[in-house]
Order: C-alpha cells, then sequence, then structure tokens
C-alpha cells in the first residue's frame, strides 16, 4: 500500500489533464452557445443570447436532421444488436481455440479508426465497387445498386464502425452467465426458445443495454462516416456541426449545436440508467 | 442440434465477414492499376505503392502523425500508469470518483469537446501547433491507458512489492523490479492502443490541425471530402491497414489483448 | 422381477476420443434411491447428463418408464435434475425459479401458484416466494433448486454431488432430509456423489463406478461387506480397507497353503489380501477357493500388524 499522499501524487497528472483539457471544454462550451457572431465578421459578442436554440428548434433543416440522425442511431442499434448477439454467442460458446483471433477481427474497425474502413466501404459498395461488381458480373443486376450517397450506405458504415461496442460487453456479459443455467432451464421443460428469451436474453440484457447506449451514442455524433458515405448529401446532426464550426466558421452556432447533441445524450444516459434500475437483479 | 450448429457458424461467418470486408477491399483495390478503382479490376499493378512511397506530401503527414502518435502515447502511457498505480495501490477513499473521472473521456462525444476545444485553442493561439495537438491526443488516449492498466494492476500481488520492500528495495525500485515487469504486456498494450487511436484520429484532429502540422488521416478526410477517392490515398490506407491487422492478431494471440479492454 | 424404471443399457460417450462412459449397463427400480458413487472422472457426471438429456450418448439406450427416451430432448423428459452449484436463475425470485418448469408446462395460475407452495413447505422454505437467490444462503439455495426440480412432479430426480457445497454442519442434516423428502414424495432419484459415506448411509442401492464402467452395484450393506474387487474395497468403507500386495510365496503361505500343493501357485502370483474393517478377502485374478481360508488369515493378519 502507499501513503495517500504519494497514491495523490500520482494520480495528480492524470486527474488534472482529464479534468482541466477535457471536462473544463464541456462547461465552457455551454457558455460559448449563448454568445453570438455578428454576420460578416469574426468578432464575438458576449452577450447572452438564446437565439442559436431557437433557430435549432424552429428551422426545419436542423429539426429534419435531427429526426434523421436519431432513425439513423436508432437503425443502428438494432442493426448492431441483431448482429452482435449470434456472434458474441458464438465468440463465448463455441469458438474455443479461435475466440483470441476472432475477438481481434471484432476489433478491427475500433484500432483503423474511423477513416481507412470507410474508404474500403466507398470501394465495396461505390457504382463501380466490389459488391456492384460482383452483382454485375453474375448477371444479377444490370444497373448499379445506389449505395452511396444514401442512407442505407450510411448504415452499413455506421453498423462496421460500432459493432464492435455492442459485441464486447455481449461477450463479457455471456462470459459471467451462470454456469448450467440453460440445462436447469431445459431440464425443467425450456425449449430452444424459452431458454432464450426467459433465461440468456434477461440475464444478458445489461450488456446488451450498455452496448446500445454505446452504439447509439456513438452513431448520434458521428460525422466522418455519414459525411463520407452519404457524400455530402446526407446531412445529420453531427456533420451540420463539423460544417458550423469547421467551415462556416461560426463556432457559437456550432457550440448550440454542440449543447443539443450533449443533451440528447444525458436523456440517453439517464433513460438507460433507469432502465437498468428497473431490470430485474439490479441489486445484484 | 447439428443443423443449429451450422446455421450459427454461417450467421458468425457472415458477420465476421462484414467486418473484415471493408479492409480487405481497401488493401485489394491498392492494387489496382486504374486511377478509379474498378471490380473487376482490368490490370493490377503496385504502382501507386511506389507512387505513394514517392509523394513527400504524403510523406510529411505520415511522419508528423508518427511524431505526434509517439510522444503523446508517452505521456498517456506515464500518466495513466502513474494513475492506475495510486488508484489501485493507494487506498484512496476517492478512488471511485477519480475513475469515474478519468474514464469519462471514454463515453463523452468527442465531437461535442473538439467543437469546444477549436475555440479555446484559437483564444490561446495554440491551435494547429505541435504542442496542442500533443496536448490533445494526450487527453484522449489516456483513459485508454487507465483502464488498460488498471485492469492490469488488478491482476498483479501488490504483496509482492512489499516484499521487494521488506527485502531492502526502494519503493521505485521495487516497482521496477516486482510489478513493472509483471504489468509490461498490460503497459505494450495501452502503449499500442494509445499509439493506434492517436495516429488514426480524424474526429479531433480535424478541427485543430493545421498547415504546418497536418495529420495523415485529416489530409486524407479532406482529400476524400474534396476529390473522391485517390489511388495513392488507397495504397497508404492498405499498407497501414496490414500492418495494423498483423500487429492486432499478433498481439491478440501473444497478449490476449481482447481481455484487457 | 419386474421391468426396471430406470434402464441404462450399454451407454458410451467419448469426449474427443477419450472415453468417458464404456457401455454402462444400470438398472434401478421404481421409487429407489440410488447412488452412482466413484472417483472423479469415473464417468457418473457424464452418465447423469445423459440421463437428464442435456448429453446425448455415443452409442447405448435410456428407458424410463419402459419408453425409450435416448433421443428426447431434455425439455420432453420429465426428469428433474438438481445442479450442483444449483443453477438458480439469478433475474428470477424463488417463486418464478420454482414456478418456472410450471410455466414451461402451460399451468394455469392458480394451479402453478399451489405447487410452487407445495414445493416450498416440501422443502421448508415457505415464506421466501420473494426472495431473490442472491439473498439467499448456500444451502437455501439448494433447497430452492430442489423445490424447483420436484416442482413438475419429475419421473426421475437427479441430484448432482448435493451435499458437496454445504459445510459439515449442514451435511449431515441434509442428508436426511433428502432421505425423508425421498421418502415421503416417492420419486426415484439417482444423486450422484464421490463420497462413499455419504452413498452409503442415504441410498438403497450403491453402483460403484471406476472408469467409465460399473464396478459393483449392490446394497450398501453388500458393497460394504462384499466388495467385489480390490477397487471396492479400498473405495468403500470407513476407514478405508488396507490392501496389501504379497509376493507369491508369502500369498500362498498367508492363506495357508502349501507350497506347491495348489495348481494355482501361479495366480497367486498377481492375489492382493485386502483387509476390510469387517471382513478380509481375496482379491485374485482368478477364481480361487480360498474363501474357507479367509477367517485364519484374519487373526494372523491382526498378529502380523501388530509386530509390524
Amino acid at each position: 500500500m502507499l501513503a495517500a499522499k504519494s497514491a495523490r501524487g500520482l494520480v495528480a497528472p492524470a486527474v488534472l489533464l482529464t479534468a482541466g483539457v477535457f471536462l473544463a471544454p464541456f462547461l465552457l462550451l455551454l457558455a460559448m452557445s449563448l454568445w453570438s457572431q455578428p454576420p460578416g465578421s469574426l468578432m464575438l459578442d458576449v452577450t447572452p443570447t438564446g437565439e442559436h436554440y431557437r433557430r435549432i428548434t424552429t428551422d426545419s433543416y436542423y429539426m429534419t436532421g435531427l429526426a434523421r440522425t436519431i432513425w439513423l442511431s436508432l437503425a443502428t442499434t438494432a442493426i448492431c444488436a441483431a448482429l452482435a448477439l449470434p456472434l458474441a454467442w458464438w465468440i463465448v460458446r463455441r469458438a474455443g481455440r479461435f475466440r483470441g483471433l476472432v475477438l481481434a477481427v471484432v476489433l478491427i474497425p475500433m484500432v483503423c479508426g474511423a477513416l481507412l474502413p470507410t474508404l474500403g466501404i466507398v470501394n465495396l459498395i461505390g457504382p463501380l465497387g466490389v459488391l456492384n461488381g460482383t452483382l454485375k458480373s453474375l448477371g444479377l443486376i444490370d444497373r448499379s445498386w445506389k449505395l452511396l450517397g444514401t442512407q442505407a450506405g450510411i448504415l452499413i458504415g455506421l453498423v462496421h464502425a460500432f459493432l464492435p461496442l455492442m459485441v464486447l460487453p455481449l461477450v463479457a456479459a455471456m462470459d459471467r452467465l451462470p454456469r448450467d443455467a440453460e440445462g436447469a432451464a431445459m431440464s425443467l421443460g425450456a425449449r430452444r426458445r424459452a431458454v432464450w428469451t426467459r433465461i440468456i436474453l434477461p440475464l444478458c440484457a445489461p450488456g446488451l443495454l450498455a452496448g446500445s447506449a454505446l452504439v447509439f451514442c456513438a452513431t448520434l455524433t458521428a460525422f466522418v462516416t455519414p459525411l463520407i458515405l452519404g457524400q455530402g448529401k446526407i446531412p445529420t446532426f453531427a456533420t451540420m456541426a463539423y460544417q458550423q464550426a469547421s467551415l462556416v466558421l461560426d463556432w457559437p452556432f456550432a457550440s448550440a449545436l454542440a449543447v443539443v447533441m450533449l443533451a440528447i445524450l444525458a436523456a440517453i444516459g439517464a433513460l438507460g440508467w433507469a432502465i437498468r434500475q428497473a431490470l430485474p437483479g439490479a441489486a445484484r | 442440434m447439428k443443423l443449429s450448429g451450422v446455421l450459427w457458424a454461417l450467421l458468425t461467418g457472415a458477420v465476421l465477414l462484414f467486418l473484415l470486408a471493408p479492409v480487405a477491399v481497401l488493401i485489394f483495390s491498392a492494387f489496382d492499376d486504374g486511377k478509379f478503382f474498378r471490380f473487376p479490376p482490368r490490370e493490377l499493378s503496385l504502382r501507386w505503392f511506389g507512387a505513394a512511397l514517392d509523394s513527400p506530401e504524403y510523406r510529411g503527414a505520415l511522419i508528423n502523425s508518427t511524431i505526434i502518435a509517439c510522444v503523446s502515447t508517452a505521456i498517456s502511457v506515464t500518466a495513466g500508469l502513474m494513475a492506475a498505480t495510486g488508484l489501485s495501490r493507494g487506498g484512496l477513499k476517492s478512488r471511485a470518483l477519480v475513475e469515474l473521472l478519468l474514464l469519462a473521456p471514454l463515453t463523452l462525444p468527442l465531437v461535442v469537446w473538439a467543437i469546444a476545444l477549436l475555440q479555446i485553442y484559437a483564444r490561446l493561439g495554440i491551435s494547429g501547433t505541435f504542442g496542442g495537438l500533443v496536448l490533445a491526443h494526450a487527453v484522449i488516449t489516456l483513459p485508454l491507458s487507465v483502464r488498460i492498466l488498471l485492469a492490469t494492476l488488478a491482476g498483479i500481488d501488490p504483496q509482492m512489492e512489499e516484499a521487494a520492500r521488506s527485502l531492502g528495495a526502494r519503493p521505485l525500485r521495487a516497482f521496477l523490479r516486482t510489478t513493472f515487469p509483471l504489468a509490461l504486456p498490460g503497459v505494450l498494450t495501452a502503449a499500442v492502443f494509445s499509439f493506434l487511436v492517436s495516429f488514426n484520429d480524424v474526429v479531433v484532429t480535424t478541427f485543430i490541425a493545421g498547415a504546418r502540422w497536418m495529420t495523415f488521416p485529416v489530409r486524407m478526410y479532406s482529400q476524400l471530402r474534396g476529390q473522391g477517392v485517390d489511388p495513392i490515398t488507397l495504397a497508404i490506407g492498405a499498407m497501414i491497414v496490414a500492418l495494423i491487422l498483423a500487429a492486432v492478431i499478433a498481439g491478440e494471440l501473444k497478449f490476449k489483448w481482447s481481455r484487457r479492454l | 422381477m419386474t421391468s426396471p424404471h430406470v434402464q441404462i443399457d450399454g451407454v458410451a460417450k467419448s469426449y474427443g476420443g477419450a472415453p468417458a462412459l464404456r457401455d454402462a449397463a444400470i438398472e434401478i427400480g421404481e421409487g429407489e434411491f440410488a447412488a452412482l458413487l466413484g472417483p472423479s472422472g469415473c464417468g457418473k457426471s457424464t452418465l447423469l447428463r445423459i440421463l437428464s438429456g442435456l448429453l446425448e450418448p455415443d452409442r447405448g439406450r435410456i428407458l424410463l418408464g419402459g419408453e425409450d427416451i435416448t433421443r428426447l430432448p431434455a425439455w420432453d423428459r420429465d426428469i428433474g435434475l438438481v445442479f450442483q452449484n444449483y443453477a438458480l436463475f439469478p433475474h428470477m425470485t424463488v417463486a418464478q425459479n420454482v414456478g418456472f418448469g410450471l410455466e414451461m408446462r402451460r399451468l394455469s395460475r392458480g394451479e402453478t401458484r399451489t405447487r410452487v407452495a407445495d414445493a416450498l413447505a416440501a422443502v421448508g422454505l415457505t415464506g421466501f416466494e420473494r426472495r431473490r437467490p442472491a439473498e439467499l444462503s448456500g444451502g437455501q439455495q439448494q433447497r430452492v433448486a430442489i423445490a424447483r426440480a420436484i416442482a413438475i412432479r419429475p419421473r426421475l430426480l437427479l441430484l448432482d454431488e448435493p451435499l458437496s457445497n454445504l459445510d459439515a454442519v449442514l451435511r449431515s442434516s441434509v442428508r436426511s432430509e433428502l432421505r425423508e423428502l425421498h421418502d415421503r414424495t416417492g420419486i426415484t432419484t439417482v444423486m450422484v456423489t464421490h463420497d462413499q459415506s455419504e452413498a452409503l448411509s442415504i441410498a438403497d442401492r450403491v453402483i460403484l463406478m471406476k472408469e467409465g464402467g460399473v464396478v459393483q452395484a449392490g446394497t450398501p450393506q453388500e458393497i460394504y461387506r462384499h466388495p467385489a474387487n480390490a477397487f471396492a474395497a479400498s473405495f468403500v468403507g470407513s476407514p478405508p480397507a488396507a490392501l496389501f500386495a504379497l509376493p507369491p510365496p508369502a500369498a500362498a503361505e498367508a492363506a495357508g497353503w502349501q507350497p506347491g500343493a495348489s495348481s494355482r501357485a501361479s495366480t497367486a502370483a498377481r492375489a492382493a489380501m485386502i483387509a476390510a474393517p469387517a471382513s478380509a478377502i481375496c482379491a485374485s485374478s482368478a477364481p480361487c477357493q480360498c474363501g474357507s481360508r479367509i477367517s485364519s488369515f484374519r487373526s494372523r493378519l491382526r498378529s502380523r500388524i501388530a509386530f509390524s
């Protein structure tokens, strides 16, 4: 055991970095979102105004963008859950000595960053890409299937990018399933379907919930994948914020868009927490 | 029984293929001889790899990315190891709170943070500077290091260090001779993941990178938004991805990375 | 003899080439309390899983009440199973756990409630309906597991090492409670154990297993007094039987043979003398008729032990 003094000394640099450089800007963001920038100028007017929030909530461009973003996030979360459940189950129960290797494959989208896999997806689903090229040479289609620049294309990219966020918590949850619980259920008369709906899924619910929250939040704030795979034609809330901050250079308005995203995430977090508390066995 | 096993395996195989496909396509498309990738390709060649290695622009961006990733990884792993040691061996009363604080960046949205950081950096005049970039990268990689190293130290008996001290080793020496060697696989894992996150980051860096310190992903991102896919970008991307794949698979087989995340 | 309730007929199972069960053949009568006894790795747990339907045998047949259930899935067997670690469902209350099998059988709510109450009363846990498994002691969790298994009114009840996770004080009381429960319900019960005193004290019949096969089956009395071979004698009995491997002349002499007078002198080379607490027998690799001489050997043995 270390003396409390030296322990505090060891923790201090990390705490200072995180609190000072990471958390402090969030607080400043709230203030900055109330500032304004007169048109055609880069000077800031620091008199607080709620104008940006009024603009976001009344302009249909932003509200449809927000609705589209939430729909994309929900769809990504659902598809990720549907793909991750069988994969995680296979990793935990059947992979055996291939487990490490399969997990390494699962980690690919995480360790390659947002950009490189997206580049691959462009060549995979583009009009002259691998998917369309294969379907055409097999004679299944004669005109390219348009995925690039559509919501479907964005969904493919988002699911690919964030699937690991769903698989890893599920694998952890399934690893913790009590031994013999399925056997016990079967001996009591539960068929495979009942074993899943009554035993496995309820017991994996915390993992599924954690994964869903992670995927939903990551999708809601993603802008690289939607911009590239949507080819700029499908604005989402995060791409709007990116454009305001990076191209239009209206920073106060970008701040307001960012605060709205943060508020949605906070609501999702609170909802997730409430569901977690309501889950049976939450006391454990 | 047997049939359901086959179905599971097929379904799993399809998902794994989906995870691998973009990366595989990226590597494959770099071998296409044409200026615009098309499938099936007319001709395969290595010419874009040659062109990539000859391009001074890209070489500069790659060197920038590497330097920034190395320096921020060093900061992240050092601060992370110190913090993890203090947390797991210190008996701090506020441990839970400090852990929550240190791991917060993993769950908070980076774009939102970057939009705030952009304005602060502009005010401080460090936007686009080496120091500004390293600071930002150190902060986004730190929580990963802390998480990996906390898990690593939790698996190492603190009594070993105490035994070394009872045998006359000073605290730092006791740590370096007992805990550190045992924690080395975890430290290496933290370093590799920090490096990868920093090297690949585009979400934060695109807001704060400048002309002087342009990183490779930011270059590639603006290229993609502007002119679309460029074969030289593909070739470099393919090389990077192949390197990452080899490193991650080797690391998983040797150090069981997936257990530490 | 009427046909047995459970008939295990030449059942074999191997894991990746390593045999766990070699053509085991066992019969268990209706209403019997049987114990599968043997050291770890003898195949008793494999046999239990095959009986419950959680594991499919490579070959052989399982008959329950005359019906071939070998290929019947676990959920259609009506066999109650109590796991060694109880395998309670942590996300369900005690009542939901016990009622799970009834829910699977689509019993009416009222019927379910009555049966859950009965099962909990049978194990002395009335009033615990709303608790969760995590709030119960190990002994209570086991009672819930037993209640859950008997609530479905199983045709056969399987207990996997039911006493191994309990402390010494609980163990003896649970032992008698298990027996009482069996006598009260009349459910044919098979218990797996590695503890010979457990098996001998509870069961009507003990089936001694080793290396995937049955060594001996019989009443505790039979197993204890007349172990079939050296393994049976060394495994059963408290304290365990002493085993003497004797060189041929000594073996012959100890058995009272005249050197050269017995045509089985060569057999005696592999003979071992066993002094069990209650009896001494000669376990030779070939049949011999030295049984009558055993009693005289017994007294000699005593004097030898005294001297050494």
